[in-house]
């Protein structure tokens, strides 16, 4: 035995040299394959080298599209010209790609990561992802509207996003810190989702789908502008997914063999409204989503089908927008929202016995343990836009948001026992002013400040500048430095059941500072690269520590502001786009994100991300390939493993126009069939969590 | 999203080995290299399709101006050619290419880039670059009593008194006409130009 050790550790290392080595031959292939194939697409359209632009009619003209971005600055401009790094994805390559959810989009997008607990899908970026926090560090916006709710923060991603994804228009996903126009959770990105407008429907459409594990979505959508210019939108969807017959779970081989049955179910419905009349537009949006959770996360008795959780979150916005003709631009808003949460917890009576080597309890007394949140918010935006001689664009706003319900309960069922009920209301007031101005022709600085106040701990301040230069059309140049923060949320404010958690009402807000360095270069028509480097520091981060560290086995838990984090990373990128629609993404993220007070690692961060996303035009402008590979390399779980390398393709054909108005769609997902895991929360007794084998879907979208 | 069940090390040690670092910086490298290489490789294609940078869009609409705007018959500077005048520092690189030596309603279209205001006159179609915003009331006024159809990209050119002004909005290119400045130029926009003009200002 005592020998067997380091041949088992040589071994282990050759093997990890030989994946290492596959991972770099992968990646290269990855970087490479595009070229061979523009190399053969421009061999085959040699003999007539013109552009098309010329031929153009200008109705076809003005909707050629030019990259541009709303939610970096809260006005459009060019990217190349935006105080960010931004990537933008298209309806068409939602539909191309197959994409179910925003989680998927997202998936496909330099830099980003997501895990997937068989619940939420939680957005990693910037080798930050930790496990067991709910997407509080991103921003997430529908039209400009903020999504996260004011229990949880939580961006809402996966199959509880309120929005359908067929409504979306495109996905802009603006890297690094926006406080200084957002405030709180504008941490580490923000992804604002533009829907689609009452004219782009033209109509009806109907759409449904069939896949894997009794997955069927249908959706009814009806949009219009009248010839008096009011505009309709009118969406309902409903999502039904059994979720695979039975998912195994070694750490609980004690109980149903550790086999979960019918116990990932998801079941969802969206209704979503548009009215736009001149400078109005109204939104009405409510979707819920419940979702079976398998996992037996938060010490639930395996295998209980009662096991599940319920989001709810509604919405209506008004938008006034106007432009006045003398350069200046006024936007108001005025929303309420409400968002509601239900998780039904079967828990042991007895404390659970996760003890393998111990047999397993008797009859234990289930009881049904229920988790209850309210959230209502509302409040109002309003925005200055004005060009000033001198090219100098000013903005200037003010915003108000009040949570009139912040409610919080805890009880169990039977015997009733309640063991939270926290209600609390605060008001959240902000000023902001950014400023554009062109420097010299080549050289703009973007400067903006941002001023936000809370009852709890009181006013934070957060800049962000950037200076940009274009020293030839197509070239950018962007140095950019930004703070922001995230406030403490209710959840992690006032949790208090006594025995778990304890609440603690004096956290302060969590801090970042970036630096990052873009270099974007549009060329030969067809390209775009970006390569960038980003450094930041993150400090006072809300943590779950045990209250007692002396015994933290039976120690309740609570929210401090200790950890700080550094990281440091580089991304490049290349995008190619060429005639009859051939296009194409490769990138690849380094990142090296640690603890730096104790210099370790972080959970659930990748050092390596590569992507490949393809789209091959098989038959004219009728069928469509859409492919994507992604990588990771290993990331560091709780418990101190490792989840090994991952790899995900998925596969989509895609076909329009074979009757007029038809799309069809018929996706792989998971193509290989490659055995995925993302790490485990605190919450969960799996190191790692199993992802989907080798899916299925076919989606039928017929207008008219 | 209950409450937590204790747990300590968030963010666990993993001592790193130094040659799984160097490795990781190779394999860094190697990529920036690959990346680099490729992009020159990609550089040196020839050019042959779609393109969508916006000067490339630009180009394009400057050359549909031609189309769409009738100049009076004694109104153009040389006869057989229109001449398309840049005046201010150039962002259109190669895209001008495209328009060079096209023929709009049999005549051949020249492009030159002016220098002084004398030379303003001698274009049909000036187009103003952002660079000349500060004196942008002294080139409209010089071009005022003639037949120069003035396009631009800037915010408020039309107010200003310029005819056609490129603007972007939701991803794409569109444009603005002041009506009235065309007419005193005398020079005729046809309604289909009109039709999708994203305002058309009529003082």
């Amino acid at each position: 035995m005592a020998n067997s050790l380091p041949k088992t550790s040589r071994l282990r290392q050759r093997i990890n040299s030989y994946l290492a080595q596959l991972q770099a031959a992968v990646m290269v292939l990855l970087v490479l394959f595009p070229f061979s194939l523009c190399q053969a697409e421009n061999a085959a359209d040699a003999p007539e080298p013109k552009s098309d632009l010329m031929e153009m009619s200008v109705e076809q003209l003005i909707s050629v599209e030019v990259a541009t971005v709303y939610g970096a600055s809260k006005y459009e401009q060019k990217v190349t010209e935006a105080p960010a790094s931004v990537s933008i994805v298209t309806s068409d390559e939602i539909r191309k790609y197959g994409y179910r959810t925003l989680a998927d989009a997202l998936r496909s997008v330099r830099g980003i990561y997501v895990t997937y607990d068989r619940n939420y899908n939680f957005i990693g970026i910037r080798g930050f992802n930790r496990p067991g926090d709910y997407n509080s560090r991103v921003l997430l916006l529908v039209d400009g509207h903020r999504i996260n709710d004011n229990i949880f923060d939580t961006a809402p991603i996966g199959t509880e996003f309120p929005v359908d994804v067929d409504l979306i228009d495109r996905i802009e996903v603006i890297r690094g810190p926006s406080s200084s126009l957002y405030g709180t959770n504008a941490f580490f990105g923000v992804i604002n989702v533009i829907t689609r407008q009452p004219a782009d429907l033209h109509g009806t459409e109907l759409a449904g789908s069939a896949g894997s594990f009794g997955s069927f979505d249908s959706r009814v959508s009806y949009g219009k502008e009248y010839g008096s210019g009011l505009g309709v939108l009118l969406s309902g969807s409903i999502m039904h997914s059994d979720g695979p017959r039975s998912l195994f779970f070694k750490d609980f081989q004690e109980r149903n063999g550790g086999v979960a049955e019918h116990a990932d179910a998801d079941r969802s419905y969206k209704l979503y409204g548009k009215f736009s009349l001149q400078d109005f537009t109204l939104v009405g949006a409510y979707a819920s989503r419940t979702k079976n959770v398998p996992t037996a996360s938060f010490a639930t008795v395996f295998n209980d089908t009662r096991f599940q959780t319920t989001d709810s979150h509604g919405f209506l916005d008004l938008k006034y927008h106007h432009e006045f003709n003398d350069q200046t631009q006024l936007t108001a808003r005025a929303f309420y929202d409400r968002y509601y949460y239900h998780g039904d917890y079967p828990t042991d009576s007895e404390p659970a016995n996760f003890d393998t080597t111990l047999p397993a309890l008797a009859t234990p007394q289930v009881v049904l343990n229920r988790d209850l949140a309210w959230g209502t918010w509302w409040g109002g935006e309003l925005q200055f836009t004005k060009t000033l001689p001198g090219r100098n664009k000013v903005s200037l706003g003010t915003e108000f948001r009040e949570n009139s319900q912040q409610h919080q309960e805890n009880h169990d069922v039977d015997p009733y026992s309640l063991h939270l009920d926290d209600r609390r209301s605060s008001a959240i007031w902000a000023l902001f002013l950014q400023d554009e101005i062109q420097l010299l022709d080549s050289l703009i600085l973007s400067a903006g400040l941002r001023y936000d106040h809370y009852d709890s701990f009181g006013g934070t301040t957060n800049p962000r500048v950037a200076l940009i230069y274009q020293p030839l059309e197509g070239t950018a140049f962007k140095l950019l430095y930004g703070n922001a923060f995230r406030a403490p949320n209710a959840y992690e404010l006032y949790y208090n059941d006594r025995v778990n958690n304890l609440s603690n009402p004096d956290l302060k807000p969590e801090k970042i500072q970036t630096y990052e360095l873009v270099y974007e270069q549009y060329f030969q028509e067809h390209y775009r690269s970006s390569l960038s480097g980003f450094y930041y520091r993150v400090q006072d981060l809300i943590t779950s520590e045990p209250v007692d560290p002396l015994n933290p086995k039976d120690s309740p838990t609570r929210y401090v502001n200790v950890d700080s984090i550094a990281a440091r990373g580089v991304e490049l990128e290349l995008e190619g786009k060429w005639q009859g629609g051939l296009e194409g993404r490769v990138s690849y993220t380094y990142q090296r994100a640690e603890d730096s007070g104790t210099g370790a690692d972080l959970t659930n961060s990748p050092d390596h991300l590569a992507k490949l996303n393809l789209i091959v035009p098989l038959y004219k402008s009728v069928l469509f390939a859409g492919f994507e590979e992604q990588y990771q390399s290993s990331r560091l779980t709780l418990g101190g493993g490792q989840t090994g390398a991952g790899y995900l393709s998925n596969l989509t054909l895609f076909s329009r126009g074979i009757i007029p108005g038809l799309h069809l769609s018929a996706s792989v997902y998971n193509l290989f069939a490659t055995k995925n895991i993302d790490p485990g929360s605190p919450n969960h007794v799996q190191g790692t969590i199993a992802q989907d084998g080798r899916s299925f879907r076919l989606k039928l979208d017929y207008r008219f | 999203m209950t409450t937590l069940t204790p747990h300590h090390a968030l963010l666990d040690v993993a001592p790193r080995s130094s040659r799984r670092a160097l490795r990781s910086t190779a394999l860094v490298l190697v990529l920036c290299g690959l990346f680099l290489a490729a992009s020159v490789c990609a550089s040196a294609l020839a050019a042959s399709a779609v393109a969508n940078s916006e000067y490339q869009v630009k180009a394009a609409f400057l050359y549909n101006f031609m189309k769409f705007v009738d100049w009076p018959s004694d109104g153009l500077s040389t006869p057989g050619t229109v001449t398309l005048g840049i005046l201010g520092k150039d962002l259109f690189g190669e895209a001008l290419e495209e328009v060079r030596g096209k023929t709009v309603k049999g005549r051949r279209v020249v492009v030159v880039h002016l220098h002084g205001v004398e030379e303003l006159k001698e274009c049909d179609l000036l187009y103003v670059c952002a660079s000349e915003r500060g004196r942008l009331p002294q080139i409209l006024k010089t071009v005022q009593n003639s037949h120069v159809l003035t396009v631009a990209d800037q915010d408020g050119f039309c107010q200003a008194g310029g005819i056609i002004n490129l603007v972007f909005l939701k991803n794409r290119v569109g444009f603005e006409v002041n009506l009235g400045a065309a007419n005193r130029a005398r020079l005729r926009v046809s309604s289909q130009l009109l039709k999708l003009a994203r305002l058309v200002l009529e003082n």
